[in-house]
C-alpha cells in the first residue's frame, strides 16, 4: 500500500510546484495537496495519512496549531513543518507537535530524501497501536533531579552553554530531544547534528534557554512509574555503555567527533525500553522479570509482548525525529548488528560491544562473551582481534566506577 | 591704709580670675587692668591731696590773719603818728613811753603797739603782738633781741623789708605760726626819731627797719575746724570711693559672670562654627569629589584673552599640562580643532551673547582617535571686565551610543524584516526550484519519447518501422505521462517566471528600502517609497491586514533623508499591523491599513491609518517616549516613534502627528516640507 502524504500551504503557486517535483515519486506515495489547515483537517478525517508536511505561517490556523491539532487528533502521523519563516518564537511554539522542521527553500531531493525515510521507517513498526503511541510522543521521561536541574540553569541568569550541556548530556529525554531540534534545518543546519556540545553550542544560548521552559518540552518520570520499574539503572546502564563505547570508539582511533557521536549513540541505543516502560509499566515489568526468570533475551520477549524491540521502537522514534542515520542504525540494531546493511567501523559497532560487554562481568571467559556478541560481523569488520584490549577498557571503567 | 591693701588685694585677685576667662577678657583685660591701676592711684592720690590739703588750708588761713593783723597794727601805727602825734606834738602835747605817768602825754607809736599787743595778747588765747629791734626807743621796756627766730627776721626782713617772714613752730605743744613784718622809717618817724634826744641814733633814713613787728598765732582752733571738716569730706570720698569699688566689683563681678555666660556661648558657637567649617569642608570635598568624577573639563579666559584657568580634566583631555597654558593666550593653544568656529563663538560671545553651545565639536588628540565635545562658552561680565568661561564635556560615548541605538533599531527593524523577507523570498524561490526540478525530469523524459521516435524515424526510412519499436515508444510515452506534461511545463514556466518577477520585486524594493541613506537629503519620489516599503514590509501586515494606498501622482518631490524615511513608514507600517493583530488576535479576520499622500500647500501630507484598537489620550502623550512601549517584552524596544519623530522633526523640520480613538483606530500624520528648512535654519544659526 502506497504511503499516504498530505501537504499543507496557502500558496497554491508553491503547491503546485510541489506536486510536479514530487510526481516523479508518484508510484511511492498518494500525494494530497491543501492550501489551507482547515481543507488539511478534512481531508485527514477522510483517509489515514502517514506523513503531514505543513507550512508555518498561514492566515487563520497556522502550521503549529494545525500540527498540534493533529498530534491530538491523529497521533499517528508524523509531523513535518516546511516552512521559510524562522521566528524563534514560532518554532518553540510547535516544538512539541512537530518531529522536524524544514526550511524553505527545500532543495526537492532533501524534501525526497526525508519523505523516503519516515515512510522506510513506517515500516520498521508495524504495530500499528505501538507505533500511534510513539508517533504521538511529545518527549521521552527525563529523570526528575534532571529536570529540576535543568530548570534551575534556564532561570538563572548566570547559566553556560557548558553547564546546561553537562546536564543534558546525562539524560536520553534531553538528549534526544536537543538533537531532534539541532536537527531541524529550520536552524540552518548543514548536515546532521549528532552531539549534544555541537546541538548547543549551535543553537546557542539564546534559543536553548527558552527552549528548556517551554512547557511539557522535557517530562519527568513519576514516582509510580519510578518504583514498578527501576529506571535509575536504566540510565546508569546508558551512561556506562556511553562511557565505554567511546573509550571503544577512541581505541579504534575515532575523531573527537565521531567518539562524541558514539557516545550519543550509546546513551540512546535503550531509549526505546524508556518508551515501553513509561507507557506500558505493568507489561514492561512482566516481560523484564520473565527474562529473569526464564532467561530468555528481553528482546525477544518484547517482540512476544509488543509485536516490536525496544530497537525498533527507539530506531523509529529517534528516525523520525530526524537524528542523524548512524545513531538510528546503533540504536536499531544493537543486538544484531549483522542485520545492518553497513559494514564499516561505526557507532553500531561500539555500541554493540560495549553494550554486551557492559551486561557479562567484565573478566568473565571471551567465549561465553563471544556467544552473546555477533562474531559474524565482527569478522566481518576485522575486528575480533581488538575484543582483549576492549575487556581491559571495560574492565578500567568498572574499576574507576568502584573506586572513584 | 590697711583697707586699701584689702581692696588692692581683691581688685587684683579680680583681675587675675578675669584675665582667666578666656580669650576675650584676656585681649580686654589689659584696658581693664590699666583702668583700675589708675583709678587706685587716682584714689590714693586723692587721699594724700586732702591729708595735706588741711594743713595747707589751715597755714594759708592762719597766714593770710598774721598778714591782716600786722597790716592793721601797721597802719594804726602810721595813722597814729602821722594824724594824732603830728598835731598834738605842735600844741605841745608830750610823746613819750612813760605818758601814764606824765600830764599832757600820749604814748609812743611803739609804745602803742607793744600796749595794743599786750592786750590782744591777754584777750585772745595763744596770740601775742611783740616790737623789738636793735635799739630801744625812748625808755621803752620792750625789745632788744631774744630768740633765734627773732634774730633771723631781723637779719632777713633787713634785706627784705617788703616781705614777710615767717615760720611754723611748735612750742610748748601748741603748733603755732610767728609772722614778722618789717617796720621801715618813714618821714614822720624820721622826725623824732633823728631829733629826738633820747633816741639812741640819729642817723636814721627813710626805708631803714627800725624794728619788727611779730605777730604770733596758734593755729590748732581753726586747724581743729578745717581737720573736722577735712575728715568728714575724707569720710565721704572715702565712702564714695568704697561704693564706687564695690559697685565696680559688682559690674566686674556681672562682667565675669557674663564673661563665663559668654565664653559658654563662644565655645558652642566656636563648636557650632566648626562643626559648620567641617560641614562646608566635607561639602567642598564631595563637591571636588563629585567635580572629579564630572568628564567636563574648565578653561577660564581673562578679558585679554589670556588663560587663567585649566582644570586637571583639561590637562588630562588635551595632555596638555597647566604649566604650559597659564598666561598663554587661549587662541594660540596648540589644539586641534576647528579654530575658525571656536574664534566665530568667541566674537559671538564678545558682541553679547551670554552662552554659545558648539556640540559634537571634533578635537583630535595627536596619536588618538578623534573625540567630540560638547563646549560650552560662557561670558561672565565683572564691572568692566569680561572673562569668559569655556566648559567641555567629552560626548564621544554618548553620541557613539546615541548612534548605536539608533542603528540597533534598524538592525532591529530590518532583523525582523529579515526574516519577513526571507520567508518572502522563500516560498517563490521554493516553486522556483520545484518547478525546474520538474522541468528537468520532464526534459529527461521527453528527450527519452524524442529518442524512441528517431528510432521509429530512422527504421522508417530504412527497412520500415517494426512493431517492437512503435511498442516501445508508446511504453515512453505512458511513463511520461506526456499529456500531463504538455500541460503542466508551460505552466510550470509560467510560474517560475511569476517566482522570479516575485523575488525581483521584493530585492528591488529591499534594495530601495535599505538605501545607504547618507548624510545629505536627496529629493525624494515618496510615493515609491511608500510602494517599496509596502512591498519590503509585506510579511508583517499580511496575515493581518490588507494595505491600501492612496497616493497623489501629483506629489512633487522633498529633499529627505530617503533611508530614515523609510524606516520611520516602515515602524508606522509595523505599529499598526501589530494594533490590528492585537485587536484580531486569531479570528482569521483582516484589518485595514490605508496609506494616503497629497500635497498640502508648502507641505506633504501622509496619512498612516489603521483599524486597530486605538489608543487612550494617556498613552498617546506618551508614545514619542524613548523607550516607551506597550508591545509585550521582546517585541520592540521602545523606540521606533521616538527615532520617527526624531527623524521628521529634528531631521526634517517637519511635524508627526497623531489621532486616535480607543476601539476605532490611530492616524499618525506626518507632515515634510517642500524645501528644506533644516539646511535653511543650519545656515542661520552657523551665521
Amino acid at each position: 500500500m502506497l504511503k499516504q502524504i498530505l501537504f499543507v500551504d496557502d500558496e497554491p503557486i508553491l503547491l503546485e510546484g510541489l506536486k510536479r517535483s514530487l510526481r516523479s515519486m508518484r508510484n511511492h506515495y498518494t500525494m494530497t495537496f491543501s492550501a489551507s489547515s482547515e481543507e488539511a483537517l478534512k481531508v485527514l478525517a477522510q483517509t489515514p495519512y502517514d506523513v503531514v508536511v505543513s507550512d508555518m505561517r498561514m492566515p487563520k490556523m497556522d502550521g503549529a496549531q494545525l500540527l498540534s491539532e493533529v498530534q491530538c487528533r491523529y497521533p499517528d502521523v508524523v509531523r513535518i513543518i516546511l516552512s521559510g519563516y524562522s521566528d524563534h518564537e514560532t518554532i518553540l511554539r510547535s516544538i512539541n507537535a512537530t518531529h522536524q522542521f524544514l526550511v524553505k527553500p527545500c532543495r526537492p531531493e532533501q524534501l525526497k530524501a526525508t519523505l523516503q525515510r519516515v515512510c522506510g521507517l513506517r515500516d520498521v513498526l508495524k504495530n500499528a497501536t505501538l507505533r500511534t503511541l510513539v508517533t504521538g510522543l511529545q518527549t521521552i521521561p527525563s529523570l526528575p533531579e534532571h529536570v529540576s536541574a535543568i530548570g534551575q540553569e534556564a532561570k538563572s541568569a548566570a547559566t553556560s552553554i557548558n553547564s546546561i550541556e553537562k546536564i543534558i548530556k546525562q539524560d536520553m529525554g534531553m538528549t534526544a530531544k536537543i538533537l531532534q531540534l539541532a536537527n531541524s534545518t529550520f536552524f540552518g543546519t548543514r548536515g546532521a547534528v549528532s552531539t549534544v556540545e555541537q546541538a548547543v553550542s549551535f543553537l546557542g544560548l539564546d534559543i536553548v534557554q527558552p527552549l528548556l521552559l517551554v512547557d511539557h518540552v522535557f517530562s519527568e518520570f513519576s514516582p509510580q512509574q519510578s518504583t514498578v520499574f527501576q529506571i535509575d539503572r536504566l540510565w546508569t546502564e546508558s551512561l556506562e555503555v556511553a562511557a565505554l563505547s567511546q573509550e571503544i570508539a577512541k581505541s579504534v582511533g575515532c575523531t573527537p567527533f565521531e567518539t562524541e557521536q558514539v557516545y550519543i549513540a550509546g546513551l540512546l541505543h535503550d531509549i526505546g525500553i524508556l518508551v515501553l516502560a513509561a507507557n506500558f509499566t505493568d507489561r514492561y515489568r512482566i516481560v523484564l522479570e520473565t527474562s529473569a526468570n526464564e532467561g530468555r533475551s528481553v528482546w525477544e520477549l518484547e517482540q512476544i509482548e509488543f509485536g516490536a524491540t525496544h530497537a525498533e521502537v527507539g530506531a523509529y522514534l529517534m528516525g523520525i525525529w530526524g537524528m542523524s542515520d548512524s545513531i538510528v542504525e546503533a540504536v536499531m540494531y544493537h543486538h544484531r548488528p549483522r542485520e545492518c546493511p553497513g559494514k564499516a567501523f561505526s557507532p553500531l559497532t561500539a555500541v554493540h560491544v560495549a553494550n554486551e560487554l557492559r551486561q557479562g562481568h567484565p573478566t568473565q571467559a571471551t567465549e561465553e562473551l563471544l556467544g552473546r556478541l555477533d562474531r559474524d560481523y565482527l569478522n566481518a569488520l576485522n575486528l575480533i582481534s581488538r575484543l582483549p584490549d576492549w575487556q581491559r577498557l571495560a574492565e578500567l571503567l568498572e574499576k574507576g566506577k568502584t573506586y572513584g | 591704709m590697711s583697707h586699701f591693701k584689702v581692696l588692692l588685694r581683691r581688685l587684683l585677685s579680680m583681675w587675675f580670675e578675669l584675665r582667666g576667662q578666656g580669650g576675650l577678657l584676656s585681649q580686654w583685660g589689659g584696658v581693664i587692668g590699666a583702668i583700675w591701676v589708675l583709678l587706685a592711684v587716682v584714689g590714693i592720690g586723692l587721699l594724700w591731696h586732702l591729708k595735706t590739703l588741711g594743713e595747707t588750708l589751715t597755714q594759708t588761713l592762719v597766714l593770710q590773719g598774721a598778714d591782716i593783723n600786722a597790716s592793721v597794727m601797721e597802719e594804726v601805727r602810721k595813722y597814729y603818728s602821722s594824724n594824732v602825734i603830728g598835731p598834738l606834738r605842735g600844741i605841745g602835747i608830750k610823746v613819750t613811753s612813760d605818758y601814764a605817768t606824765k600830764t599832757h602825754a600820749i604814748p609812743l607809736p611803739a609804745t602803742m603797739a607793744i600796749e595794743v599787743g599786750g592786750r590782744l595778747r591777754d584777750k585772745i588765747q595763744g596770740v601775742d603782738v611783740r616790737l623789738y629791734g636793735d635799739h630801744t626807743f625812748l625808755g621803752q621796756s620792750v625789745g632788744g633781741r631774744r630768740d633765734a627766730f627773732e634774730r633771723e627776721a631781723l637779719m632777713w626782713l633787713r634785706d627784705h623789708p617788703d616781705k614777710p617772714y615767717y615760720r611754723f613752730e611748735t612750742i610748748g605743744g601748741v603748733r603755732q605760726l610767728r609772722y614778722a613784718k618789717a617796720d621801715v622809717a618813714s618821714t614822720g618817724c624820721l622826725e623824732c626819731h633823728n631829733s629826738r634826744p633820747e633816741s639812741p641814733t640819729h642817723m636814721w633814713r627813710e626805708g631803714d627797719v627800725l624794728g619788727v613787728l611779730e605777730i604770733v598765732r596758734p593755729i590748732s582752733s581753726s586747724a581743729m575746724l578745717i581737720q573736722h571738716e577735712l575728715q568728714t569730706l575724707f569720710g565721704l570720698f572715702t565712702g564714695v570711693c568704697l561704693l564706687g569699688l564695690g559697685g565696680m566689683g559688682l559690674a566686674m563681678h556681672r562682667v565675669r559672670r557674663a564673661a563665663v555666660i559668654l565664653k559658654d556661648l563662644v565655645h558652642m558657637r566656636t563648636i557650632e562654627l566648626e562643626r559648620a567649617k567641617e560641614h562646608a569642608e566635607q561639602t567642598a570635598k564631595a563637591k571636588a569629589k563629585v567635580l572629579s568624577t564630572v568628564q567636563a573639563f574648565f578653561v577660564g579666559v581673562d578679558h585679554h584673552g589670556m588663560v587663567v584657568e585649566w582644570t586637571p580634566v583639561a590637562e588630562q583631555f588635551f595632555r596638555i599640562p597647566l604649566a604650559d597654558v597659564i598666561g598663554r593666550s587661549f587662541i594660540s593653544l596648540p589644539i586641534q580643532w576647528d579654530w575658525d568656529k571656536v574664534r566665530r563663538a568667541l566674537e559671538r560671545s564678545h558682541m553679547g551673547e551670554r552662552q554659545i553651545v558648539l556640540d559634537a565639536f571634533e578635537v583630535t588628540i595627536e596619536g588618538k582617535q578623534p573625540r567630540f565635545l560638547r563646549l560650552t562658552i560662557t561670558t561672565l561680565v565683572e564691572e568692566q571686565d569680561r572673562s569668559i568661561t569655556v566648559m567641555g564635556e567629552d560626548v564621544t560615548d554618548r553620541l557613539r551610543m546615541e548612534r548605536d541605538l539608533a542603528s540597533a533599531q534598524k538592525l532591529e527593524a530590518i532583523g525582523q524584516l529579515a526574516s519577513g523577507i526571507a520567508h518572502e523570498i522563500n516560498t517563490p524561490i521554493q516553486f522556483v526550484g520545484d518547478n525546474i526540478d520538474f522541468l528537468g525530469t520532464s526534459f529527461t523524459e521527453i528527450r527519452h519519447m524524442l529518442d524512441a521516435q528517431r528510432q521509429i524515424l530512422m527504421a522508417t526510412k530504412s527497412e520500415g518501422c517494426s512493431k517492437e519499436l512503435i511498442t516501445a515508444y508508446e511504453s515512453v510515452e505512458n511513463s511520461a505521462d506526456i499529456n500531463y506534461l504538455m500541460m503542466e511545463i508551460p505552466k510550470a514556466l509560467e510560474q517560475s517566471a511569476e517566482g522570479i518577477n516575485r523575488v525581483a520585486k521584493i530585492v528591488l524594493a529591499m534594495k530601495e528600502f535599505a538605501h545607504p541613506g547618507g548624510e545629505e537629503k536627496t529629493s525624494v519620489d515618496i510615493n515609491k517609497a511608500i510602494t517599496s516599503t509596502v512591498t519590503v514590509a509585506r510579511n508583517e501586515w499580511r496575515y493581518v491586514a490588507d494595505i491600501t494606498t492612496d497616493l497623489d501622482p501629483a506629489l512633487p518631490q522633498v529633499p529627505c533623508l530617503l533611508g530614515e524615511f523609510n524606516q520611520v513608514i516602515l515602524n508606522m507600517i509595523v505599529n499598526a499591523a501589530h494594533a490590528i493583530g492585537e485587536v484580531l488576535g486569531d479570528s482569521g479576520q483582516k484589518g485595514l491599513i490605508t496609506i494616503t499622500s497629497r500635497r498640502a500647500e508648502e507641505w506633504i501630507e501622509i496619512e498612516i491609518s489603521d483599524t486597530g484598537g486605538g489608543m487612550s489620550e494617556k498613552i498617546q502623550q506618551k508614545i514619542f517616549d524613548p523607550f516607551f512601549t506597550t508591545k509585550s517584552l521582546g517585541k520592540g524596544t521602545g523606540q521606533g516613534l521616538a527615532i520617527a519623530r526624531s527623524v521628521i522633526v529634528d531631521k526634517h523640520c517637519g511635524t508627526i502627528t497623531v489621532k486616535s480613538q480607543v476601539g476605532k483606530g490611530t492616524s499618525f500624520i506626518i507632515r515634510l516640507p517642500l524645501t528644506d528648512l533644516h539646511s535653511m535654519s543650519s545656515v542661520e544659526k552657523a551665521a
